[in-house]
């Protein structure tokens, strides 16, 4: 199936959400539809899936048996062909394998056929024996795989994701990207409304940058994610660790300096840059590590909430700066870290740590001027 | 001055004895009331669909309509049937006053709104998303109605057990239209209402005594329901 939007808008209330929006998707393969919130993308992709109309423009759905007719005539035969899963997942009231088997239930499916497919989306999602489960009692995680399961078993052509791993344990949303890719991979269309970079980069083939209704950005992940404005991508996703400082020499070697905090890095360039760092690539430790690592901060944890299974940590590395040197400001670094370590490290807020981290690790570029 | 512990003896006997006429009021009672409920809970589920699922202008003014009706007294239905059933009436050529059916179609009209505003409040509480997902896994039209009822199934029961239980109890009403002829419109309620006036005490406990273990069960059911119904 291709789908082919040309000049969609819509409005809510007299505000503008979608303006003129084009797009295709033809090829199989995994579309990231990023944008800051309330940029539209969840409202473009329940259109997509016709769950939600067009105030304007024209929305077309080919498939290989026909040529191109109108979706708004045919849409039942059109979403049978495709799959939605909100954001959070709902689960029908019932059974895991109830829910695993509605849309092949009301697709005529037989029985027999019907557990077939339940019994390999279950395999498939790591839910080998909640088939007899109370579908709502199951966890975020476990909820959110039964909906791609759900989904999975119905094998559309077109799967449309809304944020499909956020707040979400890590092992599910390993699972979950898991088997995206493996749809990508046995030719469908994955389209996966996100806002997490990360994950873009990791198994996205096409990214559409949408921001105030309009898709400023588009092309292939890599063309949009390394060579784009690296800053622009920090503003408006919210990518975490993103400064502006100043290259200074010391010595042979160079180092970034904020508000009197200063790392190591490795860079060709000079002056004034901006930097950013993977919230990833920060180790956390209660004391002073001997290791590789060229940039051992102390800092203190001023804020940490919990995503999931996975800790964001605000360290503020600037206490010792402001303390001899009475300066306001510091440098807030944000630090990804496993519920475990954050347990058995027995972190808290006011907590005293070092944050650890590669030069090679923090990535330097010019704001363009 | 009657004697309560004699009139409770002598009440009991009936009831073991299976006297006929008070199995003859309970069936009667039963069959009233379930008929009347049945035939209310087919309207008003359909009509809480067509409010809820659509969206129209005045959406809540037949809410709210529907709402106020459910305090209309129930005496008050009781004398608009009787003055359209009654042989100069309207409706008098039916020549239904003071049959069973006289009584089911008051007691219909009674729990037509309470039935319907409780199935549009058990609807409304259904999320937005839940008929979603059954649209995106590819229910149609019909399908996706029956799944809408399907994940209010508990809160329906309880809708069409609260109106059963509604009109079991109702008396004034049931006078009024079935005029409590003995072994034709005789019912539990007013059946004891007849014979505590007369004195006869025995017979009024026993059918209370009916009424009330029956209500107790009806009461028990509900309360599982709605247990499941909010989960």
């Amino acid at each position: 199936m291709k789908i082919t939007a040309q000049n969609i808008s819509k409005s809510f209330d007299g505000k503008a959400v979608l303006k003129d929006v084009s797009l295709t998707i033809d090829n199989s393969g995994i579309y990231a539809l990023v944008g800051p919130n309330g940029s539209g993308k969840t409202t473009l992709m329940r259109m997509l899936a016709l769950l939600e109309k067009s105030d304007g423009g024209t929305l077309k759905y080919k498939t290989r048996d026909s040529e191109g007719y109108d979706a708004v005539v045919h849409s039942s035969g059109i979403r049978k062909k495709m799959g939605l899963i909100h954001n959070p997942a709902v689960m029908l009231s019932g059974k895991v394998r109830y829910n695993l088997e509605y849309g092949l239930r009301v697709r005529g499916v037989s029985p027999a056929e019907r557990r077939r497919r339940s019994d390999q989306a279950l395999e498939v999602l790591s839910l080998k024996g909640f088939g007899k489960r109370e579908a709502r009692t199951l966890s975020a995680g476990e909820i959110q795989r039964v909906a791609l399961g759900r989904v999975l078993a119905l094998d559309p052509e077109v799967v449309f994701l809304d944020e499909p791993t956020a707040n979400l344990d890590p092992l599910s949303a390993k699972l979950i990207e898991k088997t995206i890719l493996e749809l990508a991979s046995r030719g469908k269309k994955v389209v996966l409304a996100t806002h997490n970079l990360w994950q873009v980069e990791r198994i996205a083939d096409w990214v559409w940058f949408l921001n105030d209704g309009v898709i400023s950005i588009s092309g292939t992940a890599q063309d949009v994610l390394h060579k784009g404005d690296q800053a622009f991508w920090g503003k408006f996703l919210g990518r975490d660790n993103i400064f502006a400082g100043q290259i200074e020499n010391i010595g042979n070697r160079k180092s970034f300096k904020i508000n009197g905090v200063s790392f190591e890095i490795v860079t060709e360039l000079e002056g004034p840059a901006m930097a950013s760092l993977n919230p990833n690539e920060i180790i956390l430790s209660s004391q002073k590590l001997v290791s590789s690592a060229r940039n051992v901060l102390e800092g203190v944890v001023t804020e940490a909430v919990s995503e999931g299974g996975l800790y964001k940590a605000t360290v503020d590395v600037g206490v010792l700066a402001r303390q001899s040197m009475s300066q306001n400001g510091g440098v807030a670094l944000d630090v990804a870290i496993t519920k475990a370590s954050w347990d058995e490290m027995g972190l808290q807020k006011g907590s005293r740590v070092y944050a650890v981290f590669k030069a090679s690790s923090v990535r330097i570029w010019k704001e363009e001027q | 001055m009657f004697n309560l512990i004699q009139s409770m003896q002598q009440a009991l006997g009936l009831l073991l004895k299976f006297d006929p006429e008070i199995w003859q009021i309970v069936l009667l009672s039963l069959q009233v009331s379930l008929a009347s409920s049945l035939i209310a809970v087919v309207l008003a589920v359909p009509l809480s669909l067509a409010v809820t699922q659509n969206e129209f202008r005045g959406k809540r003014i037949v809410i709210g309509t529907v709402n106020s009706f459910i305090a209309i007294p129930a005496v008050v239905i009781g004398l608009v049937c009787y003055l359209l059933l009654s042989r100069s009436g309207p409706l008098g050529f039916w020549r239904l006053l003071y049959t069973p059916s006289a009584i089911i179609i008051a007691q219909t009209l009674l729990i037509i709104p309470l039935m319907t505003g409780l199935s549009i409040s058990a609807l409304q509480s259904l999320g937005h998303r839940v008929k979603e997902t059954m649209i995106t896994l590819g229910a149609g039209r019909w399908h996706l109605i029956l799944g809408i009822m399907r994940e209010v199934r508990f809160a329906l029961a309880a809708a069409f057990i609260t109106g059963f239980s509604r009109v079991l109890g109702e008396t004034g009403m049931t006078m009024m239209v079935g005029g409590n002829i003995k072994g034709e419109t005789r019912v539990m309620t007013t059946a004891i209402a007849l014979e505590t006036i007369k004195g006869n005490f025995e017979l009024g406990i026993a059918l209370g005594l009916v009424l009330l273990i029956v209500a107790i069960g009806i009461n028990i059911v509900l309360q599982a329901v709605q247990g499941r119904a909010g989960r």
